[in-house]
């Protein structure tokens, strides 16, 4: 039997609460190893993780009370980004695999360079994943070249050069 | 004073400052349009650019950024009730319904007057503060400054998400990760683990490029399709809006002081200025039979307080070196970038750049409307440009800027993982913005809380000021945290009864985009 789907306010409460739990860690090492600092570099240090790891405590305490007497949602005007639909599993994992492909790129950056990187990445991701007109490819290529182009020109800016960039021509 | 107002508006005159102005007012422009970009994120695109420039010209142009997002942030609301950025929430209630009736020139006619008036307004209010507060200001000591530096904190916790706690702890989260490095006060190495890339710290850019850009990037190109459906076109009317702004003068001079004042407090956010302005001219209006069918006060006044607050965000910025918003903590590392220390210092030794500023917020609000004015036609089209066209060129960019930082591979791995953490931190409705402050704040608040300790112990928590601000901190949170609950409950149910509120009114893509 496949499993019913996670509600999405439940997958986002559980996603929240290992994160306040990720941060009382993260606080608690803090408080942990600045011992080892001197006074003048430690002091700061274990005040600001003492307080975040009590933060994170209450925090955690106030999503267990709230667990056992739920109250209705107000809506807040300054944070609502995410439609019902993007918070679910499947919303979830829509957006990793759009943060994987940036992750690709920074990889092909690494290999390739910049340039070459660009010239791979961007026709692969309107093509595989957006089904665009080639035209449309070509021309945002060319924008992007000019771009770099002007750029380095310019602004002086520096690309990033990849491992295999000695084997490669690069034109700017 | 007045000489240095003079002769910071003969330094603007400078036609490479004038076109870095110009250019951030474009880049402000184009970033408040497309809804899921930000005055934030523009501001974080051209800070790597920024290294090695003309202090005043890369000032000018952040601050044109900032000036023209306010102004530009409408289209989107007006044209296609998505709201552009987290301020202009309100415009739609009555923006949207008046574009759908034919009037949507009408409506950004009286939407751009009413925003440069209000960003006149608050230039000149903090033109005229600055006098008075200059003598207060430079009498603070080191426990005051740490005292008003955790107000900023903790306002920005509390009142930047629904959740305060949250808020404060995401700030926690951000003085932990600005520890890493050089410690201010010690000649010690801190969480580098011997990685020569962390010694000097987190770069900020990467940390704002990270927490701000990468996660709306991937969340438009997850969610795909255009960003916004095609609206009616503008219509005609654009000088009947403007007459509108006229006939409505008192409303929006009312408007535009509420927007300074407000703005002025810490983490206001731009959400809480644009609905609280839009209560208070709904529950003040004689006739209410129109608001949310397309009632022009209700474009007037939030327009005229948003814009306005750009003023009130820069006095504690400038004055106390604690950022009114986040778009405002990455202002003020850009100063610490140019080698200018924000507080009593700017305005002893550099009060000339004070009013640089002051010059380029008034400058830049002329020429955003101007613009907005002008070219609003396509302009208005950019909006419907499917996002995975803009996707690989900001991408582009944002990739390029991280790299000017230290060159290094680090850089990119860096921005990677600042990345996943906003995204996931969007994810989970966590506010990024409070992170970033935390983060800027993290070295003055050692240096401050370490001046203090080793100059008077901790007998600095019994000076009188200090009490002053920290009992001010308590109010002030309570208070916020009470207020913001009212608003955001006083709105909601406009907001959902509305049935001349757009669809997507609710659910904007720009909306926990930082203040901008």
């Amino acid at each position: 039997m496949p499993d019913a789907p996670i509600p999405a306010d439940r997958l986002q409460r559980r996603l929240r609460t290992a994160f306040v739990v990720l941060v009382l860690i993260l606080a608690l090492y803090v408080v942990w190893s600045a011992g080892d600092f001197r006074r003048a570099a430690r002091l700061f240090p274990q005040y600001a993780g003492a307080i975040t790891a009590a933060l994170c405590v209450l925090e955690l305490a106030r999503q267990l009370w709230r667990r056992r007497h739920p109250s209705p949602m107000v809506l807040n005007t300054a944070d609502i980004s995410l439609s019902d639909e993007e918070r679910t599993l499947d919303g979830l994992r829509r957006g990793m695999g759009v943060y994987l492909w940036c992750l690709g790129y920074g990889g092909l950056i690494a290999m390739l360079g910049m340039v070459w990187a660009t010239a791979v990445f961007v026709p692969a991701l309107l093509h595989l994943r957006f089904r665009s007109d080639w035209r449309i490819t070509v021309g945002i290529l060319a924008g992007l070249g000019t771009l770099m182009w002007a750029l380095t020109l310019l602004l002086a800016v520096r690309l990033p050069q990849g491992w295999l960039a000695p084997w490669l021509p690069v034109p700017f | 004073m007045l000489e240095a107002l003079v002769s910071a508006f003969f330094v603007m005159l400078d036609p490479f400052r004038m076109g870095m102005l110009m250019a951030g007012v474009g880049i402000g422009i184009v970033v408040g349009i497309l809804p899921g970009l930000g005055g934030l994120m523009g501001m974080a695109l051209v800070l790597p650019f920024l290294f090695g420039m003309d202090p005043y010209a890369g000032i000018a142009m952040l601050v044109g950024i900032s000036a023209a997002v306010p102004s530009s942030d409408t289209f989107p609301s007006v044209l296609m009730g998505i709201p552009g950025s987290s301020g202009s929430q309100a415009t739609v209630m009555d923006g949207y319904p008046m574009a759908r009736n034919g009037e949507a020139a009408r409506a950004l006619g009286a939407a751009f007057s009413a925003s440069l008036i209000g960003g006149l307004i608050g230039a000149a209010a903090l033109t005229a503060l600055v006098p008075f507060a200059r003598p207060l200001v430079l009498a603070f000591g080191a426990p005051e400054l740490l005292m008003l530096t955790i107000l900023g904190l903790c306002m920005v916790g509390v009142l930047s998400g629904s959740r305060p706690l949250l808020g404060i702890i995401a700030a926690c989260l951000g003085l932990m990760l600005g520890m890493v490095g050089g410690a201010p006060a010690a000649p010690e190495y801190r969480w580098a683990h011997g990685v020569v890339y962390l010694f000097d710290g987190f770069s900020l850019v990467i940390v704002a490029l990270g927490l701000f850009a990468i996660p709306e990037i991937v969340d438009l190109l997850a969610r795909g399709g255009t960003i916004a459906r095609r609206g009616s076109g503008l219509g005609s009317g654009w000088m009947a809006g403007l007459r509108d702004t006229m006939a409505n003068k008192y409303l929006v001079v009312r408007h535009s002081l509420i927007g300074v004042l407000v703005g002025a407090i810490p983490g206001m956010g731009s959400s809480i200025i644009d609905w609280l302005n839009y209560g208070i001219v709904v529950t003040r209006a004689s006739d209410r039979s129109r608001f949310g069918k397309g009632d022009v006060r209700g474009v007037i006044a939030p327009e005229a307080a948003n814009n306005a607050r750009e003023g009130g965000v820069l006095m504690p910025t400038l004055l106390f070196g604690v950022p009114g918003s986040s778009a405002m903590a990455l202002f003020l590392g850009a100063l610490l970038i140019f080698g200018v220390q924000p507080g009593p210092a700017l305005l002893r030794d550099n009060l000339e750049l004070v009013f640089v500023i002051i010059w380029s917020l008034a400058l830049g609000n002329v020429f955003g409307t101007i613009i907005c004015l002008a070219l609003s036609k396509p302009i208005a089209r950019l909006t419907f440009v499917p996002f995975q066209y803009i996707a690989p060129v900001v991408l582009c960019i944002v990739i390029i800027g991280a790299w000017q930082e230290t060159r290094h591979f680090g850089d990119l791995l860096t921005l990677a993982a600042f990345g996943l953490l906003g995204w996931t931190m969007k994810r989970i409705e966590m506010p990024r913005p409070p992170l970033l402050v935390g983060f800027i704040l993290a070295g003055l608040v050692e240096r401050y809380l370490w001046m203090s300790y080793s100059i008077y112990d901790w007998e600095w928590l019994t000076r009188p000021l200090v009490i002053a601000i920290a009992v001010l901190c308590v109010v002030l949170m309570f208070g916020g945290t009470v207020m913001k609950g009212r608003t955001l409950r006083a709105t909601a149910a406009p907001t959902s009864d509305s049935q001349s509120a757009p669809q997507s009114a609710p659910q904007p893509t720009a909306q926990d985009k930082p203040d901008a």
